[in-house]
């Protein structure tokens, strides 16, 4: 009974989350922005 | 400067690894060091500002907000390298005294696979700045010229990202009185700012300074607008985490010798079924049912240990060497 419980926990669980492979699958629309503000004409500490 | 080859080779490695489109833009302040420069330093600082465009076109940056600080050499210096800029740079309301019309581009508009994402630049007034301009040129503020521009392109894009030099305070406000800006990366910060959703439809975010960082955020935008704060998630596990107490609790209800352990479970019960309660409550609430906008965001650093971008850094180097033969160093 317990572990049946704890699956049913479980189950619950997942039942709420977002599959984390369904945006791929789906071909959900997206893109990625690649950012960078504040350069101030430095130079900068890699330099 | 040296550090732009590095950078260019993380934005070249991350356009790579993506499975999605990418847009690479900058919020603004990346020409100089301050609102005016020194006439010791001009061309030292001319020198810099053109490597950097030129490194800005070897990275295919699509956009760039003009900031305060980028009309340091003047509008007219700016204009010079916008010619030379294979980039936008973008700002709404700086406008020619005489027609009225912005004389940078106001705003870019980018398709990215299906989807079409409009940037709008917003430069910051400063008293410094309109001394500056002179009589040729104007700067309005933006309650004037941005909720009517916002309005015209939410109705072919999906997505508005705004780029400015106005503070995060006034950010904002801009966001409450623009819902339709998705997003907002204000041009001056001095540490990594995590994206964070300022009202219900917009979300602000910036990278440190002095380009230590690159800010990555991927976005899956809904008709909605709204994003989504993660409490769906939340109420799952807090619905999973009162399962368990449940069963705990019918363990220890008939155990005397556990009274202690089982009082403090019932208390933690009697609290989490609260919290349960007031979040199913919230999403009740929300006006639709509609999906939200989702994203993940975070910020790569720019080691000195990656390897460099061979044509930045001839760019760099040979800016270098300029700078070391101009006179007033």
């Amino acid at each position: 009974m317990g572990r049946i419980g704890a699956l049913l926990s479980l189950l619950i669980y997942l039942c709420g989350q977002p599959c984390p492979l369904a945006a791929a699958a789906t071909g959900e629309a997206g893109f990625t922005i690649l950012y960078s503000n504040t350069i101030n004409g430095e130079t900068d500490p890699c330099g | 400067m040296g550090g732009l080859s590095k950078k260019a080779f993380q934005v070249e490695e991350n356009r790579r690894d993506s499975n999605l489109p990418v847009l690479v833009i900058d919020g603004g302040a990346l020409l100089f060091r301050s609102e005016q420069t020194d006439p010791d330093q001009a061309g030292q600082a001319g020198i810099i500002a053109t490597a950097l465009v030129d490194s800005y076109n070897l990275m295919a940056y699509d956009a760039v907000g003009v900031s305060s600080r980028d009309l340091a050499g003047g509008v007219e210096f700016l204009l010079a390298l916008q010619d030379r800029a294979k980039f936008a740079w973008l700002s709404a309301n700086l406008l020619d005294q005489k027609t009225g019309r912005p004389i940078f581009k106001p705003y870019l508009e980018i398709p990215a696979g299906n989807l079409r994402v409009a940037v709008v630049g917003l430069t910051d007034p400063t008293a410094e700045l309109r001394a500056e301009i002179g009589g040729d040129y104007q700067l309005v503020e933006w309650p004037k010229i941005l909720p009517g521009l916002i309005e015209t392109l939410q109705e072919r894009n999906d997505f508005i990202i705004l780029l400015t030099g106005y503070s995060t305070a006034n950010s904002r406000k801009i966001a409450a009185t623009c819902p339709q800006i998705n997003l907002i990366i204000p041009a001056f910060s001095v540490t990594n700012r995590p994206p964070e959703i300022i009202s219900d439809t917009t979300m602000l975010t910036q990278t440190s300074r002095k380009g230590e960082y690159l800010g990555v955020l991927t976005i899956h935008p809904k008709a909605s607008g709204r994003w989504d704060r993660g409490e769906k998630e939340l109420l799952a596990m807090k619905r999973h985490e009162l399962v368990i107490l449940n069963r705990q609790e019918e363990r220890f209800r008939d155990q005397p010798e556990s009274q202690g352990r089982y009082r403090q479970l019932l208390e933690k019960i009697d609290k989490l079924g609260g919290q349960v309660k007031a979040l199913e409550a919230e999403l009740l609430k929300r006006p639709t049912r509609e999906a939200e906008s989702t994203f993940t965001g975070r910020f790569i650093a720019i080691k000195p240990s990656l390897p460099d971008d061979r044509e930045v850094l001839g760019v760099i180097d040979r800016a270098k060497e300029l700078v070391a033969e101009s006179p007033g160093k």
